[in-house]
C-alpha cells in the first residue's frame, strides 16, 4: 500500500513547529528508514501515518484513505506501529492472548486470528512461550511479544519505532531477520532509527531529516555518502563507510560484504 | 496490633505507595481522556491495601488526597474518605476478595441486591413528605412495593445481568466495593455538605438537584448522591484489582 | 502536574517563613473559617487575611486566577442548585416554575464562602512553598522520613505516570483499539489502557526498593540535611500559640453548636 504525504506540517499546541513541509512517497513493498537527531521530527513524522497526530496543514494518505478522515483504530487495519517500549502496551495473562488483541480488534474471523497468531509467533520464535506471562518473559523477549502483537495485525504497512534501542545483537539480528521476513511478504516497512549500522545493513531507502525538514531522500548508497551534510543532523555515516571513503574507494560501501567486494 | 501495622511498612511497601498514588493520577487522566462517567481514581489505593495489608491502604488513600490537595484544595478535606477505602481495601484482601474467584451466581445476587436496595432507597426517598413541624416521614415498605412492583422486578433483574455479565467470577471483591463506596458516600457527606455547600463541581451535581428538587434535605440529598454513584465507582475499582492481582506475573507474586 | 507543584517562585517574606509556620497557619485559617460564628466568616479571612498576606507573598494576580478557577464549578452548582432547588422559603421572584428563595440564596453564599476560603488558603501555601523545602522540614519535626519519601517520590513520577498513560493509550489505539464512540466501547477500552500501566509499574518496585536499602534507608539514623531551612525564635513561639489556638477554636466550635 502506498505511502504519499504532500507538503506537511505540523505544530504541537504548545506552539512548537515539528514538521515544516514534509513531501514524500513510499512505494508499496519498500523498506524505509527515517535517521536524523533528536527533535529532528522523526517520531512526529512516523505519528502521522498512523493517525496518532493529524497534520496542520499538507496531507497523508495511506493507499485511499486520507488520514484526517480516518481514527487510529480505524488506521490500525492498514498501518501496524511498534512502540519503543513493549511494557507500555502490554497487558494479557499469557503471550497468546496479548498477540491476538490487535487482530481481534480488527474483526478478524476466529481462524483467521488464530492463523496469523501463528504465523507472527513462529516469525518471532515465541512458539515454546505461547503460554507464559509476558511480564515472565526478559526485556529482550517483551520486545518480540509486542512486534509479534503486530505483526499479527496482518497490515500492509508496519512501522517500528526505535527497535535496536537496548537490544542484544541476538535480539537485533532476530528484529533484522522479521523485517527481511516481512519484505519477503511485500509488506512496506518503515523504521525510525538512531542505528545507522542497522539502517545501512537492512535498508534500501533512508530518510534523513533535520529540523522538520527532509534532508536527504535517496538509496542507502547515496544518503549514506554524504558524510558531510548528513553531519548537519548528527548523524555518522557506519565506520566502514567512513574507512572506505578514507581509503579512497570509488564506490560508497556500507555493508561488510561491499567492503570486501571493492577491496578485491 | 502495633506489630501488625509495622509488618506491612515493608521497603517494598514504601516503594509500592508513591507508584500507587501516581498510577490514582494517571488513571484520573485516562478516565477525562475517555469521557467516563465514573472517577476511578482510587485503584492505586485498593490495590496497596489489597497486596500490603490495611494500614499501608489507609495511608495510601490519606497521603494520596494530601498531595493531590497541593493542586487542587478539593481532595484535601476528604483525606479521611479515601484513608477509609485503603483500609477496607486491605480488609477485603485479607478475606481474600482478590485473589479467589467466586461462582457466577454468587455476582448474580450481589448485583441483585444493590440494585434493588439501591432503588428502595431512592423510591423512599423520592416518596418522603415532610409535615408543616418539619417532621420527615417515609413510606413503609409495602406501600413502595404495591405501587413500584414493576419498577423492583426491573431493578432486581437488571442487577442480576449488571453481577453476571460485569462481575463475573469477581463477585466477592464486587461485593467488598459496593460495601466501601456505600461507607465512603456516609462518611464523606457531612464534609461535602457542611464545606462545600453539598456540590462537587461536576456532573453528580445533577442529582443532588434532582434530591433537592424532590424535598430531601441538603445533607440527605449529598447522602443520596453519593449513594448512588460512590458504589458503582468503588464496584468497578475493586474489581479492575482483582483482575489486576490475577494477572500479576509469577515473578512479582513469588517474591 | 510538575514536582514543584503549584510553586510560585517569588523574593517575599511569605515565602522565607519557616515551612512549618505556614502549614500550621493554614490549618489555623480553615478551621476559623468552618468554626467561629457567623455567616460571612469566610469572606472576612479571605479579604482580611489572606489577600494581605498574598500581597506580601506577591502572588495575588496568580492567586486569583488560581482561586478563581477552581472555584467557578463549584459557585454554578451552588448557585443552580441551592438557587433554584431550595424548597420551601420567601421567593425573590417566580416565573413560571423557577422561583429561587432567599433562604437558598443566603445558604449559596455561606458555601461560597467556604469554598473560596479553602481553595484560596491552600492555594497560597502551595505557591508560596517549595514541597522539598516542606519535606525536610517535616522531617526535622519528627515526621518519619518514610512519609517524606512517599511524598518527595510521588511529586518526582507522578507526571511520568501521566505521560505514560497516554503513550499507553496511543499504543492501544495503534492495535486497533477504539477509544471514541458509545459510553460501552469507552468503558471497554479502560482494561487494555489500566493493566499496561499497573503491571509495567509494578517492574519497578524490586528495582526502587532495592535502590533505596542500598542507600541506607532503614538505616534507623537520622538524616541530615543539605539545605538548612532559617528558622526564627518568634516564629517558634507563633506556632505553639496556632496549635493552641487550632484546639481552641474546635472545642470553642463544639461547645457554640451543642
Amino acid at each position: 500500500m502506498k505511502i504519499a504525504i504532500d507538503k506537511l506540517h505540523f505544530t504541537y499546541p504548545i506552539g512548537l513547529e515539528a514538521l515544516k513541509g514534509i513531501s514524500l512517497v513510499v512505494e508499496p513493498g519498500e523498506q524505509v528508514a527515517i535517521v536524523g537527531q533528536n527533535g529532528a521530527g522523526k517520531t512526529t513524522l512516523a505519528r502521522h501515518l498512523n493517525g496518532l497526530l493529524k497534520p496542520t496543514s499538507g496531507s497523508v494518505f495511506i493507499g485511499d484513505w486520507e488520514t484526517t478522515k480516518f481514527s487510529t483504530a480505524k488506521l490500525a487495519a492498514r498501518v501496524g506501529y511498534v512502540f519503543q517500549n513493549p511494557d507500555e502496551q502490554l497487558f494479557s495473562r499469557d503471550v497468546v492472548t496479548e498477540v491476538s488483541f490487535g487482530p481481534r480488534n480488527l474483526g478478524y474471523a476466529k481462524g483467521k486470528v488464530d492463523e496469523l497468531v501463528e504465523r507472527a509467533m513462529a516469525l518471532t520464535e515465541l512458539n515454546g512461550k505461547a503460554e507464559a506471562n509476558p511480564y515472565d518473559l526478559s526485556p529482550a523477549w517483551r520486545k518480540m511479544v509486542a512486534l509479534a502483537s503486530i505483526i499479527a495485525m496482518d497490515t500492509p504497512i508496519v512501522i517500528f519505532d526505535e527497535p535496536t534501542t537496548g537490544q542484544d545483537a541476538v535480539n537485533v539480528a532476530r528484529i533484522a531477520h522479521v523485517i527481511s521476513e516481512l519484505k519477503r511478504e511485500g509488506r512496506t516497512v518503515v523504521v525510525i532509527t538512531h542505528d545507522i549500522d542497522f539502517c545501512a545493513e537492512n535498508f534500501e531507502r533512508v530518510i534523513a531529516l533535520s529540523q522538520g525538514r527532509v534532508l536527504l531522500d535517496g538509496s542507502t548508497r547515496e544518503v549514506l555518502g554524504q558524510e558531510d551534510i548528513l553531519a548537519q543532523t548528527y548523524v555518522e555515516p557506519p565506520q566502514l563507510t567512513r574507512l572506505g571513503k578514507r581509503l579512497g574507494l570509488k564506490e560508497t560501501v556500507t555493508t561488510q560484504e561491499e567492503f570486501i567486494k571493492s577491496l578485491a | 496490633m502495633f506489630e501488625n501495622i509495622k509488618k506491612e511498612f515493608t521497603t517494598r511497601t514504601l516503594v509500592l505507595i508513591p507508584i500507587a498514588i501516581a498510577i490514582n493520577i494517571a488513571i484520573g487522566e485516562l478516565v477525562v481522556r475517555l469521557k467516563l462517567p465514573v472517577y476511578l481514581d482510587s485503584i492505586g489505593t485498593v490495590l496497596v491495601g489489597a497486596i500490603a495489608g490495611p494500614w499501608a491502604g489507609a495511608l495510601t488513600g490519606g497521603l494520596a488526597n494530601l498531595i493531590w490537595g497541593l493542586f487542587n484544595p478539593f481532595a484535601a478535606p476528604f483525606f479521611y474518605v479515601a484513608a477509609a477505602i485503603g483500609l477496607m481495601a486491605g480488609f477485603a484482601g485479607k478475606r481474600g476478595a482478590f485473589q479467589n474467584e467466586t461462582p457466577r451466581w454468587v455476582s448474580v445476587v450481589v448485583g441483585a441486591v444493590f440494585v434493588f436496595s439501591l432503588t428502595l432507597f431512592i423510591l423512599a426517598f423520592i416518596n418522603a413528605s415532610t409535615d408543616e413541624t418539619g417532621y420527615t416521614s417515609y413510606p413503609s415498605m409495602s406501600q413502595l412495593f404495591s405501587q413500584y412492583l414493576g419498577i423492583f422486578i426491573f431493578a432486581i433483574l437488571a442487577g442480576a445481568a449488571i453481577g453476571y455479565f460485569l462481575l463475573q467470577k469477581g463477585g466477592y471483591a464486587g461485593m467488598w466495593g459496593l460495601i466501601t463506596g456505600i461507607v465512603a458516600a456516609i462518611i464523606s457527606a457531612p464534609t461535602a455538605a457542611y464545606v462545600f455547600g453539598g456540590v462537587t463541581g461536576s456532573g453528580t451535581d445533577l442529582l443532588v438537584a434532582a434530591f433537592r428538587a424532590s424535598g430531601g434535605g441538603i445533607l440527605a440529598s449529598v447522602l443520596a448522591q453519593g449513594s448512588v454513584s460512590d458504589p458503582f465507582d468503588k464496584m468497578l475499582s475493586f474489581m479492575v484489582v482483582w483482575l489486576i492481582i490475577r494477572s500479576l506475573p509469577a515473578r512479582f507474586t513469588s517474591r | 502536574m510538575n514536582a514543584l507543584g503549584m510553586y510560585v517562585a517569588r523574593e517575599s517574606g511569605l515565602h522565607s517563613l519557616h515551612p512549618l509556620t505556614k502549614v500550621l497557619l493554614t490549618l489555623l485559617f480553615i478551621t476559623a473559617g468552618l468554626t467561629l460564628p457567623g455567616n460571612w466568616t469566610g469572606y472576612f479571612i479571605v479579604a482580611f487575611i489572606v489577600f494581605p498576606l498574598a500581597f506580601w507573598g506577591r502572588v495575588v494576580s496568580n492567586l486569583f486566577s488560581a482561586t478563581w478557577k477552581v472555584s467557578l464549578p463549584f459557585a454554578i452548582s451552588v448557585i443552580l442548585i441551592h438557587g433554584f432547588f431550595w424548597g420551601e422559603g420567601t421567593p425573590v421572584f417566580e416565573v413560571g416554575i423557577l422561583s429561587p428563595k432567599w433562604e437558598g440564596a443566603i445558604f449559596a453564599a455561606i458555601s461560597m464562602g467556604r469554598i473560596i476560603l479553602v481553595m484560596s488558603v491552600f492555594l497560597l501555601f502551595s505557591m508560596t512553598t517549595r514541597p522539598d523545602a516542606l519535606m525536610i522540614t517535616l522531617k526535622q519535626a519528627g515526621v518519619p522520613s518514610s512519609i517524606a519519601y512517599i511524598i518527595v517520590t510521588t511529586l518526582q513520577i507522578a507526571p511520568s505516570f501521566q505521560r505514560k498513560a497516554l503513550t499507553i493509550l496511543d499504543a492501544q489505539r495503534s492495535r486497533g483499539l477504539e477509544t471514541e464512540g458509545n459510553l460501552y466501547i469507552r468503558a471497554k477500552a479502560l482494561i487494555p489502557l489500566i493493566l499496561p500501566l499497573v503491571l509495567g509499574s509494578l517492574m519497578e518496585v524490586e528495582e526502587r526498593a532495592i535502590a533505596i536499602e542500598a542507600r541506607g534507608f532503614n538505616s534507623g539514623k537520622k538524616e541530615t540535611s543539605l539545605i538548612e531551612i532559617p528558622d526564627t525564635p518568634l516564629q517558634k513561639n507563633i506556632r505553639r500559640i496556632v496549635i493552641f489556638s487550632i484546639f481552641g477554636l474546635i472545642v470553642l466550635g463544639v461547645l457554640w453548636r451543642l
